[in-house]
């Protein structure tokens, strides 16, 4: 019954959800994966109860529940005792807005609960989930300071206007690979972009479909730049970010209208989509490498580091975030130990440098 | 059934009641955002949970629920009476699902059709259009249509794509389905992102058995390949197979919005095609034809048509025309409308108007809200419930609200059975040995058999309908913790864990008194004071723990606290001073059985529990109302971090198996599991050991005692000479031999001397009440198959 | 890999899956002339089948495989031959 005992101490979860099922269904997957001590809590005011006590390594928290709901319960922990907390929301795209936010408030990480359509493949499901709750309880936690960033808001309009025809082809690329963590992370590092960057950006940020759009409506009205999900063949501007739709992987080609990006479904050999290692090795295939820029970001695993250490073999420059400012030390780890980080920046230093990079 | 199906059942119920509830709150008063609230949360969470099964109808109809309380909530849709009625008809809906679930471990077959129809008119009751490019989705059917009720799933219109499949597809279907072969039409729009979902429509369409005809074309314009999406599904596949509507609806049940499944009747398939201008070869063709179909002479009217069919162009129109009356004269009974149309048609060169058959729904697509369930009924399809008129009536039947007086009379009258047909084997026994016939003892043993197994089910039943979960207990606790601690002026949270932890109802009842004494002795004497708890540097609130779970056939239960602890020298002084235990007894014991000394008997009295600076008040009498239910109770105490009680029950009330022994001629049970074995030892084995006496088993001494002395019952003769009174059957007599039950006592072997023993039987054990409850020696009654009492006894209390 | 290109006819092989749709594409836009050589096709995802509908190429050699020679091949003649595509 017990399993076998770990060699590390068990990490101590707390499950907050209103329903018993849940709850139970989300004790088993964990109990059966073994490592965790598991205790349960109701609903928010019961989790804020059982903190103190517990002093868990990380909690799950469900969105929606009585007494009080995920993002109040959220905002008390942040403020009281601030622990790696990860939200479990439905993927809808309302649960999209309000796992945003939640993210925004401090949550390292968020679940998919398991149902819908995920129950048909629940093994790797609760793979992913033990995955990310093993990640998020080893993440840094700030206390919430209860401003949001301070990230430029965009006074000026967009530059909206297509392309001239006679626009300059494409010859460089920024590509950005991000996980567990990313919407805090990217918040300081593309709104402080300017208007004339002279690359498309291209972004790999690890996430469902029904996060991305919103979560790229979010960050475009924060940055300079315009920010779009790509949800089919779409030719690279300079100056523009590019947010790889999620659930999908997101390749770059030659196609008849010029260098595009486009969505491909998802490659079911690798667990993280948009994948980032095949974001970069399209882009590898498309411009030679010295004309690539890598940022690998905060994030669990190693998705990136092989195609981004390739830039920097072959003459492009990379940069991994730094430590000190990584959530979750796993990506950028990974690249720096292959050797392939030309750079090492906290996340609040990158965007000036790929500006001195680039030469704006 | 899993037990997770079935709590996924019993708390869906709930929050349906809930949900229900809320939604009748808001429509008394509709601005009541905690009703709206609480209805969004339940239908959330039976439609999260949902996903966890094979449901998809279900948890569609609590998806579009969800979305318009959600559009309520963000002020983008507004309930009135009719959305509320909607809502209300469609958790009944969902509440017969659960029941169909729970009775046959599925959805009904007309499931994945009412919930499309159900969250059809939800969506379109706050005006979202049903998702992606949906194609007319299934209409509710009105019930008002008249004798001949339209088969479920009829299309208004047939679909458009038939008129592009290739003639002779038409025609062999047609043939087909004029047969009697059933005729469906699937028309398929694949969501544009469904690549990127990892489907493959048409493979899934492959799966479709029978195919007449398949149709795949662009729904839309394609733009020029330089601007392709390769991985845009802008397809419409259309289907005609001659596999009954249900086996397509079920390949598609996943994604009920992108398919219309339909049965086409078999006239939607006449689109003759050919070139137009060939006449018919005789203008006397038609007359003659009639002629010979009113003479009933069906062969000329086919003789007729081939006739014409080979002297015209077979591209022809007017072919064409007459290969479908070919066809149709080909069925059974050839319809004169039909072929009426389609010699207009061939003469006047135009597309037959075929009447199709008279039931067709022209509904405005879902504009209609599914008609209140209780009248949507009569098109349900016959794998419906025969009571599918009446779900309502259904659902009562299924799930009954009944006295619990009722379910405890029934539970005795079960185990009255279980009891009365041990007699059968008595019966049976005196059949052969009394009377001789042999013959009627073994039927009488077969007939045993089969009672036997019909009460072991039944009891099984009773035994579920009597489970309860520890909720049922844990849920007065949070108020109690408050209001005590609020008196004490303590500053405690508590924590209740395993609450979904079920066990018999009786016993799960019975734990309430040893818990509420042991939470309150928690809070009185095991927490400290805040500025106590302070200046030990622990936090300020303390916390009391009450964990459930289930251990194998038993529940277990734990109150736990971070309180001081129990002092296990005030305990040693305690018990010596009140004379519970001899003092070099005492020092013998570890720490830990010295903490047990709590439940002594004679050791918390009111005066204890002042003195004593942990608890006590009752704590024997906690013990034995656990042990009364076969339960076990246990302390852990560290000082300064805490105490914990762990309580141990049996789940259930069930039979309980215990071995007779005959001691002065009257029966006496000893519980199964507590008897090690039986041993007939010869008398001189016996030898006294300080002022006891013992027998040597196996090279283990083990103590033995006279069960007749510690029970007070009259001794026959001198006590250690034994034997001679022994009563029973056979040899006894003048044998030197005791009967020696050894049985297991809070882990310590003791032998039982009895004079004799019998088999072992099951009982239903009841616990002594009224008057008798207080001799703790027994641990209940029972009724045997001969209608004697058993009076079973209670080994821990007894030695 | 199951898109094979050679001069004007492209191969498709054994299973052809939905990635395979885009390399298609890319050759049938380079090779406008190009045919499509489906002979020993096991299966093909519908993705491709939306480009082969779509890009409206000779056929050099039908598949075998029974549902695409049975349903798929006649829809895509019919696109081919500019009408409504259907079997």
């Amino acid at each position: 019954m017990t399993p076998v005992p770990p060699l590390a101490p068990p990490i101590k979860l707390l499950i907050v959800d209103d329903s018993a099922l849940m709850r139970r269904k989300l004790r088993e997957i964990f109990q059966q994966a073994g490592g965790f001590e598991v205790r349960t809590a109701r609903n928010g005011a019961d989790a804020l109860e059982r903190i103190p006590e517990f002093a868990p390594d990380v909690i799950s928290l469900d969105i929606h529940m009585p007494a009080m709901d995920g993002l109040t319960c959220l905002s008390h922990i942040m403020v009281e005792h601030p622990t790696p907390v990860v939200m479990v929301s439905s993927l809808t795209e309302e649960g999209a807005l309000a796992t945003l936010e939640a993210l925004e408030l401090g949550a390292v990480d968020y679940l998919p609960k398991p149902g819908g359509t995920v129950s048909v493949h629940m093994e790797t499901v609760a793979d992913q989930l033990v995955a990310k709750v093993r990640a998020a309880a080893r993440a840094r936690v700030e206390r919430w300071s209860g401003s949001r960033g301070g990230a430029p808001q965009r006074t000026t309009a967009k530059r909206a206007a297509p392309p001239p025809a006679d626009a300059p082809a494409v010859e460089r690329l920024l590509l950005i690979g991000v996980s567990t963590g990313g919407p805090k992370t990217l918040e300081k590092i593309l709104p402080r972009l300017p208007a004339d960057f002279p690359l498309p950006i291209l972004v790999a940020q690890h996430m469902p479909a029904s996060f991305t759009r919103v979560f790229a409506q979010r960050m475009d009205q924060r940055c300079v730049l315009p920010v779009t999900e790509v949800t089919g063949p779409t030719v690279l501007e300079a100056g523009h970010v590019y947010l790889a739709k999620g659930d999908a992987d997101m390749v770059v080609r030659t196609r008849p209208r010029g260098i595009s990006a486009l969505p491909v479904p998802a490659d079911p050999e690798t667990v993280w989509h948009p994948s980032v290692d095949r974001l970069v090795e399209s882009a590898c295939d498309v411009l030679p490498p010295r004309r690539l820029l890598g940022v690998l970001l905060t994030g669990m695993g190693d998705d990136g580091a092989e195609a981004m250490s390739r830039i920097h073999t072959d003459g492009g420059r990379t940069i991994a975030e730094a430590e000190e400012s990584a959530i979750v030390f796993g990506m950028p780890r990974e690249l720096i130990l292959r050797r392939g980080a030309e750079a090492v920046l906290p996340a609040d230093r990158i965007a000036d440098r790929l500006c001195q990079w680039v030469g704006c | 059934m899993t037990s997770l199906e079935q709590q996924f059942i019993s708390e869906s119920r709930e929050l349906l009641d809930e949900a229900t509830a809320c939604l009748l709150a808001l429509e008394q008063s509709p601005g009541d955002t905690e009703s709206l609230d609480g209805a969004f949360r339940a239908v959330h969470t039976i439609k999260g949970s949902s996903g966890l099964f094979d449901v998809p109808a279900l948890t569609r109809l609590i998806h579009a629920a969800e979305d318009l309380l959600d559009a309520v909530k963000a002020g983008k849709a507004r309930l009135d009476g009719d959305t509320i009625d909607l809502l209300l008809s469609g958790m009944d809906r969902v509440a017969g699902w659960l029941d169909a679930l729970e009775t046959t471990g599925r959805l009904p077959g007309d499931a994945d059709d009412e919930g499309g129809r159900f969250a059809d008119a939800i969506r379109a009751a706050f005006g979202a259009s049903a998702t992606v490019p949906s194609p007319a989705a299934p209409s509710p059917t009105p019930p008002e249509r008249g004798a001949s009720p339209a088969p479920p799933g009829l299309a208004a219109d047939p679909p458009a794509w038939l008129a592009a499949v290739p003639g002779e597809n038409l025609l062999s279907a047609f043939r087909r389905a004029r047969a009697g072969e059933p005729l469906t039409a699937v028309t398929y729009r694949p969501d544009p992102q469904c690549f990127f979902q990892g489907e493959d429509p048409l493979h899934l369409v492959s799966q479709i058995p029978e195919i007449a005809a398949l149709h795949v074309a662009t729904a839309e314009a394609p733009p020029p390949l330089e601007d392709f999406d390769p991985f845009r599904c802008i397809l419409e596949i259309g289907v005609l197979t001659h596999a009954p509507r249900e086996a397509a609806t079920a390949l598609f049940r996943y994604i009920p919005d992108q398919a219309e499944i339909t049965e086409a009747p078999p006239e939607a398939l006449i689109h003759p095609r050919g070139e137009p201008g060939a006449a018919l070869p005789d203008e006397r063709f038609a007359p003659r034809l009639w002629e010979q179909w009113d003479g009933s002479d069906m062969d000329g009217v086919r003789r007729s048509v081939s006739t014409a069919l080979s002297m015209l162009n077979s591209e022809s129109w007017t072919a064409a025309c007459l290969h479908w009356i070919e066809a149709e004269l080909e069925a059974g009974a050839p319809r004169r409308e039909v072929v009426e149309a389609l010699l207009t048609a061939a003469v006047e060169q135009r597309p037959p108007e075929v009447p199709l058959p008279p039931p067709v729904p022209a509904e405005p697509e879902s504009a209609r809200p599914p008609a209140p369930v209780d009248e949507s009924g009569p098109g349900g399809t016959p794998s419906a419930a025969p009571a599918g008129d009446e779900p309502a009536s259904a659902r009562r039947s299924t799930t009954l609200r009944v006295d619990q007086a009722n379910v405890d009379a029934l539970g005795d009258l079960i185990g009255e059975l279980v009891v009365a047909k041990n007699s059968l084997p008595f019966l049976a026994r005196r059949a052969e040995h009394d009377f001789g016939v042999r013959e009627l003892a073994r039927e009488l043993k077969d007939h045993y058999n089969v009672i036997h197994r019909i009460a072991q089910a039944m009891q099984g039943t009773i035994m579920r309908v009597q489970m309860l979960p520890m909720g049922q207990v844990f849920q007065r606790f949070p108020r109690l913790v408050r209001d005590i601690s609020r008196k004490l002026e303590k500053n405690v949270a508590l924590a209740i864990e395993g609450e979904e932890t079920e066990a018999d109802k009786n016993i799960v009842e019975a734990l309430t008194d040893p818990l509420t004494h042991m939470v309150r002795n928690s809070l009185d004497h095991g927490i400290e004071p805040p500025a106590e708890r302070r200046a030990a540097g622990k936090p300020e609130q303390a916390t009391v723990r009450l964990a459930a779970r289930q251990e194998g056939d038993r529940v277990v239960v734990e109150i736990s606290d971070d309180g001081r602890g129990i002092d296990v020298d005030q305990v040693r002084r305690s018990a010596l001073e009140k004379g519970v235990m001899e003092a070099d007894a005492l020092d013998a014991l570890e720490p830990q059985q010295v903490l047990q000394l709590v439940f002594a008997p004679g050791f918390s009295t009111a005066q204890a529990v002042s003195d004593l600076s942990g608890r006590g008040v009752g704590m024997d009498v906690v013990r034995t109302t656990v042990e009364r239910w076969g339960g076990q109770i246990a302390v852990e105490s560290q000082p300064g971090e805490g105490t914990c009680f762990r309580v141990s029950l049996p789940l259930t009330m069930a039979v309980s198996h215990v071995m007779q022994v005959e001691l002065g001629d009257q029966l006496f049970g000893i519980p199964m599991d507590e008897v090690v074995e039986t041993v007939k030892m010869p008398r001189d084995r016996i030898v006294p050991v300080k002022h006891r006496e013992a027998i040597v088993l196996r090279d283990q001494v083990v103590p033995i005692v006279r069960l007749e002395q510690i029970l007070g019952l009259e001794p026959a003769a001198s006590a250690p000479a034994g034997g001679g009174n022994a009563g029973g059957d056979g040899d006894g007599g003048g044998r030197d031999e005791e009967a020696v039950l050894v049985a297991r006592v809070h882990g310590r072997i003791c032998g039982l001397v009895v004079d004799d023993f019998h088999e072992g039987t099951e009982v239903i054990l009841k616990p002594l009440d009224g008057i008798l409850a207080c001799l703790s020696a027994y641990s209940g009654t029972a009724l045997l198959g001969d209608g004697r009492v058993l009076l079973v006894l209670n080994l821990k209390e007894l030695l | 890999m199951p898109v094979i290109g050679k001069r004007q006819t492209v191969h498709l092989e054994g299973v052809c899956s939905v990635e395979e749709a885009e390399e298609l594409l890319a050759w049938l836009h380079k090779h406008p002339k190009g045919r499509v050589h489906m002979k020993e096709c096991r299966h093909l995802h519908t993705a491709v089948v939306q480009v082969l509908l779509c890009a409206r190429r000779p056929i050099a050699a039908p598949p075998e495989a029974p549902f695409l020679r049975r349903w798929v091949l006649p829809a895509l003649e019919a696109a081919l031959h500019g009408e409504s595509a259907s079997s």
